[in-house]
């Protein structure tokens, strides 16, 4: 206990909490969350894409929200080589 | 021989010299190693899938990472939440606060070059720090749920470093004109970072905001000891963005560049101080 007192202020013990909680963030980011994207048609579940492919299509617009079915479609027009 | 009686040519430079010396070397290699998508070609590594919070347009053919603004914008239009944008931030924040905007962020070192052009600098006023905030909320949040991210009040429309790397990419190797807009406001910032210190990590930037609020708490800092300070009143007279350790060791706007270091009363590093500015 005197040892955790004397390495551990309060200000650390706050940082090291609400890290716990980004890494939490991160970890359900590039493991758990999941998005299907259908075909065009709005039926078909054509892929699955998480972490970092998820971020990949959504910078590259690769998909987009249907705005009628509200599920993710895979777009017709090509990848958007530079989204700016 | 001790260190008094060696030459002046063979002493060992203030630590800050040191430092600022270290910071331009990491400075480069960051720029270089943050577009290296040649790396991914030479060696099959594929790091496009990392989001890192600094100022690297992904639009750049070149760029290695994901610049947060972009992902954010572009997951937040999809009404997805970017998690592994928001946890990288906040891991990142919390372990080294703004210490990427003083010594990775390609961004930041063109505005440390530019800063050297023997100008007279402005000192912004102070609510002007509040800028940046806005930024991150409304075009970096608000707009992309509310318009989409194919509009100019989304941050991306005006960012200067998508212009100057993406768009200056696409210039010289296609051909592609770049907008007119996009141009004013690249002359706009570069002007800004012309006068003022640091302008656009200290005005616009809303990595530079995001991060800025984990500075407080960050496990990297400057520690300040008060009964060692000899109030020389250098350490202020240094700092670029003109806070000063002896002010606000623990400052919202310290982008941790260590310009202040080199006296007793300064130190930095993961050690705890047990939060108290002594």
């Amino acid at each position: 206990m005197a040892w955790f007192q004397r390495r551990m202020s309060k200000r650390r013990l706050v940082a090291l909490l609400v890290m716990a909680l980004f890494v939490a963030m991160l970890i359900y980011g590039a493991r758990v969350q999941r998005v299907r994207v259908h075909a065009a048609d709005g039926q078909t579940v054509k892929e699955e894409l998480r972490g970092g492919d998820l971020i990949r299509a959504s910078v590259r617009q690769t998909i987009v929200r249907d705005p009628e079915s509200k599920v993710i479609v895979e777009k017709d027009a090509p990848a958007a080589e530079c989204p700016t | 021989m001790s260190e008094l009686k060696k030459p002046a040519a063979r002493r060992a430079a203030p630590l800050f010299r040191r430092l600022a010396r270290l910071r331009w070397k990491v400075q480069v290699f960051s720029f270089v190693a943050l577009n290296a998508l040649w790396f991914e070609r030479w060696r099959g590594y594929r790091l496009t899938n990392v989001c890192l919070p600094i100022l690297n347009c992904h639009g750049c053919p070149a760029a290695a990472t994901y610049c947060p603004v972009g992902v954010i914008g572009d997951m937040l239009k999809l009404r997805l939440v970017p998690w592994l944008a928001l946890g990288t931030f906040g891991v990142v924040g919390l372990l080294f606060g703004r210490l990427s905007c003083g010594w990775v962020c390609p961004f930041g070192a063109l505005q440390d070059l530019i800063a050297t052009i023997p100008i007279p600098k402005l000192k912004p006023p102070r609510w002007t720090r509040f800028i940046k905030y806005a930024v991150l909320l409304g075009m970096v949040i608000i707009v992309p749920i509310a318009i989409g991210t194919e509009t100019n009040w989304f941050f991306c429309g005006i960012c200067p470093d998508a212009t100057l790397l993406a768009n200056g990419w696409r210039l010289v190797v296609e051909g592609k004109l770049i907008a007119a807009n996009r141009l004013l406001f690249l002359a706009l910032f570069l002007g800004l970072v012309l006068f003022v210190n640091r302008g656009f990590c200290r005005l616009v930037c809303p990595i530079g905001a995001g991060l800025a609020l984990f500075n407080r708490v960050s496990l990297f800092s400057i520690k300040f000891d008060k009964r060692r300070c000899s109030e020389c009143m250098q350490c202020l007279r240094r700092c670029p963005v003109e806070e000063g350790p002896m002010r606000k060791p623990r400052g919202a706007e310290c982008i941790y560049c260590l310009k202040c270091m080199g006296c007793q009363a300064l130190d930095f590093g993961f050690r705890d101080d047990h939060g108290e500015e002594v």
